[in-house]
């Protein structure tokens, strides 16, 4: 095998170009068909740099790292305390990366056809909430680690608020005003970490704690634990904070939430694995985020059964199924994480097709409220049909892709020596299907009570390509179904390192 | 959140859970002190004169370059966000009705006429100094302690000091466009500015005007001769050591200082403008 | 090469970047400015880069420095200058 490479050409262009895109697309400000060319053709082109990509590290500003002989090198087979900010690429970071690339992909190709005025600002809030997602998986330092979060919960506002909802501009207030506190939180964690170890590369700052005999500086690391888990607990929306975020959910566009979700999630899983490389160690770390992610997928599904709006109950399921993704990690063994990761992949997927489903109803229905609604599935059959498979994917049934990760979540939890555990997660599963079904055969199924004026469908014409979109969304779920192997072989070499080697990136 | 929610048990849970932060926080600070490891910023001290004078500099916009790029991203954001919050929305969806919006906040009533005639005339000459002084600041970023976050701030009050002294008739008068496009192209130099280390040696962002490290060998790459030149050159500097007189070049640092300042000015002056002109598509806010 | 580029050319170049963006700064600014203001601004501007002295490790009179203790901040002269014709050339005619 060769030597991993420091300068690896693909890392700065999976940021850098969403970035640039951004901020072309904020210039062009209204000319619609400039932006939907320039969005699409930068979409696609990060889609194939994520699929063309070899593993490797990216040192940002090039400055090499100080062996422990003081002299400098670029070499990653000697030890070395980074000068520089490090991303990693490695398998667990390009199936992440490839599932965001493919979602933005469809949401601009939607988005720029189905909006209404000026939305080149709008787009470019997309491209960034795209980089905040893929920056926060690839970054290995924890001050950078902090940044990426800030401006990721910035940017959860600005798609939010960008709606223009009342409804909506509370949302985002109240996520911006929440956003203060942690984000401060998780400086003050930096810098305790900074003040413990002095290596702000998260590799570094193991290896320090590794070789470091810390004496009673222990108390110093446990505080540090506490504020990055509250941060981790914001970014994902996890219990105590979940109205907020489930709030953010529903008040964004279904298209947006798409993407919200996907980042939301990415963010659970790297800053779970940063907590559990640095503090799995901890004696209760990992019993403390266990309770966490019980407690969200409990509240987040209960509350979802008692919602009598669509995309409330969605906005709830979320937030419960972002507690099976950490379920897995806080389980901290390699085939609990290898669930939480696989279960992060397909979270996004299957939510996704759930989302986009919603939007539709947007425009073949009189909102997706449960009660003014009813007979979708006459009118447009097939929409009816991807919705129901959406939701045979979320809640787990066999042929789809929740199954599997679910399945490898209870065989973890079972073999950590934890059947509640496990019992809590068929709860999940089972819930979620008639949280959803519930919602669908009240939209879909239900013969209309109040058939809508005909007049009203020729003023909103749905985009096209919607039923393409959907048709491969519902075809991953079903290969990932089918053959989980396919994922499973890009997350279980990172999963064994977080629990062996914690400190390779 | 009114004061009102927080009495009785919230309010009492709230106070604990501060009182918990607090304590653990403070703690911690007090078993630090004196114990803080050195790590790595012993490291950035011995390399910091190999490049620009002002070892902040270098840490800021070397070292640590694209974090610095991700914070300018920060505070543009940041700017943009916040008057989306504050003001109405962007977009809506084609054919839907729209929800009754948010009912804008009338535009501050600036009265000028009331303005002391001191302040009055001697506004205009302290704004062109203002201006001035933040240029200053922002060319000397690689040897003293500006840059362009200082730059931009000093302008942006510039802008502030303009608009609350003239009102409408604001000789420095920036338009919504005008500062959104500062804004974004500080930020676009910024980031484009990586690329000749990144089409050299494939780091993002490496410094090919000090080129500190294409000596070594085991860097992975060459940084041909040309672009050492182009961009290292403008920026030399004679630096009177003890041991001697040492030729140093900051490199890419000052047009990544110059980015900034734009950027920080496009942002913090579009706040200025959302509080006082207001946020509307139709009328540019100002000239009625 | 080393015509384009003297030895210590970092001394001249902060003078000439300033001086650009004063420029762009101006074309920013409008209505009309007396020529008793412009006096006014100039001397004021002139009088201010001797209290800032050239920027540190300057040593040159093309960077500013006339002996160790008169030296004057080059390019906060050639901002001001910058602004004013910035200003002249982009909307100077406007009306009041």
């Amino acid at each position: 095998m060769s030597e991993t490479v420091v300068n690896l050409w693909s890392i700065p262009l999976l940021v850098v170009i969403p970035i640039l895109t951004a901020i072309v697309l904020n210039l062009l400000y209204n000319r619609v068909r400039a932006i939907r060319v320039a969005s699409v053709v930068s979409a696609a082109a990060l889609l194939v740099v994520s699929i063309v990509s070899p593993y490797g590290l990216q040192w940002f500003t090039g400055q090499p790292g100080v062996a422990s002989d003081g002299s400098y090198t670029y070499s990653t087979s000697i030890f070395s305390w980074k000068l520089s900010l490090e991303y990693y690429f490695g398998p667990l970071q390009q199936i992440l990366i490839f599932t965001s690339s493919l979602l933005l992909l469809f949401v601009v190709v939607i988005s720029t056809r189905s909006l209404k005025k000026d939305f080149g600002p709008y787009v470019a809030i997309m491209f960034l909430t795209y980089f905040s997602t893929v920056a926060v998986i690839m970054v290995n330092d924890f001050y950078h680690l902090w940044i990426v979060v800030e401006i990721g919960s910035l940017l959860v506002a600005g798609l939010v608020a960008a709606s223009g909802a009342g409804s909506a501009q509370k949302a985002a207030l109240k996520y911006t005003f929440f956003s203060a506190l942690s984000g401060s939180g998780l400086a003050i964690a930096l810098a305790l970490i900074l003040g413990i170890t002095g290596y702000a590369n998260i590799s570094d700052a193991i290896s320090f704690l590794m070789m470091t005999d810390l004496g009673n500086m222990y108390n110093v690391l446990y505080i540090s634990f506490a504020f990055l888990m509250l941060s981790w607990i914001y970014a994902g929306g996890l219990a105590p904070i979940h109205p907020l975020k489930s709030d953010v959910y529903r008040s964004a566009f279904p298209h947006a939430t798409v993407l919200l979700q996907a980042q939301s999630k990415v963010m659970l899983v790297a800053i779970g694995l940063v907590l559990l490389r640095m503090f799995g160690g901890l004696p209760f770390a990992r019993e403390a985020m266990l309770s966490i992610s019980l407690l969200t997928m409990i509240l987040g599904v209960v509350m979802a059964l008692i919602q009598t709006d669509f995309r409330w109950i969605l906005a709830y399921l979320i937030v419960s199924h972002s507690g099976l993704v950490t379920v897995g990690i806080s389980l901290g063994t390699p085939l609990g994480i290898v669930g939480g990761l696989f279960q992060a992949v397909n979270d996004i997927v299957y939510m996704s097709v759930l989302l986009l489903c919603c939007e539709m109803l947007l425009y073949f229905n009189n909102g997706t409220s449960i009660r003014s609604s009813g007979g979708i599935a006459k009118k447009v059959p097939w929409l009816a049909a991807f919705a129901i498979l959406g939701a045979f994917a979320a809640s787990g049934i066999p042929p789809f892709n929740g199954f599997q990760s679910e399945l490898i979540l209870i065989q973890a939890a079972l073999g950590g020596g934890l059947p509640e555990v496990a019992a809590v997660i068929l709860m999940v599963s089972v819930s979620t299907f008639i949280a959803l079904f519930r919602g669908i055969y009240s939209i879909f199924l239900k013969p209309s009570t109040n058939p809508l004026p005909e007049g009203s469908e020729s003023a909103s014409s749905p985009p096209r390509g919607m039923p393409i979109i959907l048709g491969i969304l519902v075809a991953i779920t079903l290969i990932l179904g089918v053959y989980p192997q396919l994922a499973l072989d890009f997350l279980t070499e990172s999963a064994v390192k977080v629990v062996y080697v914690p400190w390779v990136p | 959140m009114e004061i009102k929610e927080l009495r009785g048990l919230r309010g009492v849970v709230a106070a604990v859970a501060l009182l918990i932060i607090f304590v653990g926080v403070i703690s911690s600070f007090i078993q630090l002190e004196g114990n803080v490891a050195r790590g790595i910023s012993e490291e950035y001290n011995k390399l910091a004169y190999r490049m620009a004078p002002n070892n902040l500099a270098s840490w800021l916009y070397d070292y640590r370059g694209f974090d610095t790029l991700i914070e300018t991203g920060v505070i543009y954001v940041g700017a943009v966000v916040s008057v989306m919050v504050i003001g109405r929305g962007l977009v809506g969806l084609k054919g839907m009705r729209e929800e009754e919006e948010v009912a804008a906040a009338p535009p501050i009533a600036l009265k000028t006429e009331t303005m002391p005639v001191l302040l009055k005339y001697f506004a205009l000459p302290v704004v062109i100094l203002l201006l001035a002084y933040g240029l200053l600041v922002v060319t000397s970023a690689s040897t003293s302690g500006g840059g362009g976050f200082q730059c931009g701030v000093i302008i942006s009050s510039a802008y502030l000091l303009s608009v609350v002294a003239y009102g409408r008739r604001s000789p420095l008068n920036m338009r919504k466009k005008a500062l959104v496009a500062f804004g974004a192209l500080g930020w676009g130099l910024y980031t484009l500015i990586g690329l000749p280390g990144y089409l050299t040696t494939n780091f993002w962002q490496y410094n090919v005007g000090a080129d500190l490290w294409s000596g070594l060998p085991s860097f992975p790459a060459a940084v041909p001769e040309a672009f050492r030149q182009i961009f290292g050159e403008p920026f030399k500097l004679a630096l009177h050591l003890e041991e001697g007189v040492y030729y140093a070049t900051s490199g890419i640092l000052p047009i990544i200082n110059v980015a900034e300042a734009f950027n920080v000015i496009g942002a913090i002056c579009l706040i200025f403008f959302a509080f006082v002109y207001g946020w509307s598509d139709s009328a540019e806010g100002v000239e009625k | 090469m080393i015509v384009i580029f003297p030895e210590v050319l970092g001394e001249v170049t902060p003078t000439l970047v300033a001086f650009v963006l004063g420029v762009i700064l101006g074309t920013q600014m409008e209505g009309k400015i007396s020529s008793r203001t412009t006096a006014l601004v100039l001397f004021m501007g002139l009088l201010a880069s001797i209290l800032f002295e050239a920027p540190i490790h300057f040593w040159s009179v093309l960077g500013g420095v006339l002996t160790e203790q008169i030296s004057f901040a080059f390019p906060f002269i050639s901002a001001t200058i910058g602004i004013l014709l910035g200003k002249s050339i982009k909307k100077g005619g406007g009306s009041e």
